[in-house]
């Protein structure tokens, strides 16, 4: 058990704290204040993230001869041969299930990409951690940066393969992008309680990398719910069903289910609240453990 | 008013097991205020660099109070605080974007501190492809350009060339003319002996000595003589 506090000013600060087993100064609103602080101020040095972001996108792709345009070529690559693979294994349409699979594999990328890499933001910022006095939020809104960059360019090819194969009109365009633009609160809180346990618990990392190896193969992306029978019903149960579908179904000229925006809310509200429970207890932690 | 006090500080590191920590600094007091020059002096792992990362803000306290009043800014191991696959320039302003300065400020800067740092047109190459004494010369260059009211130095002290010593000596003097406040982690005898009005010797972290900087020195180099043989390793200050 333990407490610290820190209060801070541009120009000064001060931070104590205090360890069992003597006496405790509990002094809860000034860590929620700090976590507070550590968040909104991550959000408005946005600029910082993003610069961050860039320098990480170009040395991933620093002497390359198409640089970023790797990640188009790589994502239709791979749709290209799923297509070719699984299209014969159902009896959908074939135009109808390559839309499916692209436009599903293009939101994978960018889950997988997000809560991969929002689990070891932090780790992988050790060095700015230890060595300078930054907002740790900074290193997680970088990561969803990164993984927005990624997705961006992935749509471009995914939504270009899909208008042509099995056209959608601008509306269900304009709603797709609404339904994703309402997950990235969810992902965002996602990555952050994953950044901050995996500090703590390094097994994390390993085991949110096998889940979602596993989960690839448990959402529907790759396969049709009508191909598992009376197995589809454990389907609702998995919240990336439901990530997907907000965002998929509209180009596929298909309402989305009332339940899957239940899922959203309810999951983007538990994780809020996990969060606000997680990072004020654990934010004058992250550095003594990294 | 600078100023640094430090009430009963402890600070806990985790210890590489699960969950586990260890004591790295144990209760630690002092008093620093404007115009001081600190020498942190104790051998390797005594706990100086945990110290200077404390009074960064960088690692809070697991108990105790730290009062810091001033801007603070630290050069610490050069794989601190570096994105070695950018470039010169950009760390310089990752660098600043972090320290808060405005974009404005930094673009008004930006040639000085490239000029102060003298590497060429090598500031538009990644830096990890400079040498370690190019490496510290854009950092220094970055690190005190806005002028900080305290300046944290781990050892620092006599780095680079002939001549980048001359600059950062200058520079350093400059800071102190400002009512700054400096603390060197160091090893480097002689010259913190000259340069320090204070001293505080450090050992398996805990105070041993805070005071004068020759007092300090002196009850290092009689304890660390009585500890181990001269020659093994944190055993004996450096004699420069």
């Amino acid at each position: 058990m333990s407490e610290v506090n820190i209060l801070e000013s541009d120009e000064s600060y001060i931070h104590s704290g205090r360890d069992a087993p003597l006496k405790v100064t509990i002094c809860p609103e000034k860590k929620s204040v700090l976590a507070w602080r550590d968040l909104a101020n991550g959000v408005r040095d946005w600029r910082l993230a993003y610069i961050f972001a860039l320098e990480d996108l170009k040395g991933k792709f620093h002497r390359t001869l198409i640089g970023p345009l790797w990640i188009a070529a790589s994502f239709l690559a791979f749709i290209v041969v799923k297509i070719f693979i699984f299209s014969s294994l159902n009896d959908a349409k074939w135009e109808y299930f390559a839309s499916y699979l692209t436009i599903g594999y293009m939101i994978w990328v960018f889950l997988s990409a997000a809560i991969i890499g929002g689990a070891t933001s932090l780790i992988s910022s050790r060095n700015w951690i230890l060595g300078m006095k930054c907002n740790y939020s900074t290193f997680v809104i970088q990561c969803m940066f990164n993984s927005l960059v990624t997705a961006f360019i992935t749509a471009i090819a995914a939504l270009t393969v899909s208008y042509f194969v099995y056209p959608y009109s601008m509306a269900s365009l304009f709603w797709s992008i609404l339904g994703f633009a309402s997950i990235v609160p969810l992902i965002m809180f996602v990555q952050l309680i994953l950044a901050v346990l995996c500090v703590f618990f390094r097994d994390l990392v390993q085991l949110v990398s096998a889940i979602m190896r596993i989960m690839f193969f448990l959402t529907p992306i790759i396969w049709l719910p009508s191909m598992l029978g009376s197995k589809a019903e454990i389907l609702k149960y998995n919240p990336f069903t439901h990530i997907l579908a907000v965002v998929r179904q509209p180009l596929l000229s298909e309402p989305v289910p009332g339940e899957s925006w239940i899922w959203i809310v309810g999951l983007t509200l538990a994780t809020m609240l996990i969060l606000i429970a997680l990072y004020p207890a654990s934010i004058n932690k992250i550095a003594r453990h990294i | 008013m600078t100023s640094i006090t430090y009430n009963n500080v402890s600070v806990h590191l985790s210890s590489g097991g699960f969950l586990k920590t260890r004591p790295i600094l144990k209760d630690i007091s002092f008093k620093l205020e404007r115009g001081d020059r600190l020498a942190l002096i104790g051998p390797n792992g005594a706990g100086k660099s945990t110290l200077l990362q404390s009074i960064a803000g960088v690692l809070p306290p697991s108990s105790g109070s730290i009062h810091i009043e001033g801007r603070v800014s630290s050069l610490f191991n050069l794989s601190l605080g570096l994105r070695k696959q950018s470039t010169g320039r950009r760390n310089i302003l990752l660098r600043s974007m972090i320290e808060k300065r405005s974009a404005q400020e930094i673009k008004e800067r930006m040639p000085r501190i490239i000029e102060f740092a003298d590497i060429g047109e090598a500031i538009d190459d990644p830096m990890e492809t400079y040498s370690q004494g190019m490496s510290v010369r854009v950092v220094f260059a970055a690190a005190t350009e806005f002028t900080p009211q305290i300046l944290l130095l781990d050892e620092w002290l006599g780095v680079g060339d002939a001549d980048f010593r001359e600059k950062s000596e200058a520079r350093m003097q400059e800071l102190l003319d400002q009512s700054g406040i400096i603390v060197l982690a160091t090893h480097h005898q002689s010259l913190t002996r000259k340069i320090c009005n204070k001293g505080l010797y450090i050992r398996e972290g805990e105070i041993r000595f805070f005071g004068d900087a020759d007092a300090a020195w002196d009850c290092y180099v009689n304890e660390g003589l009585n500890r181990a043989p001269v020659g093994l390793p944190g055993a004996s200050p450096k004699k420069d």
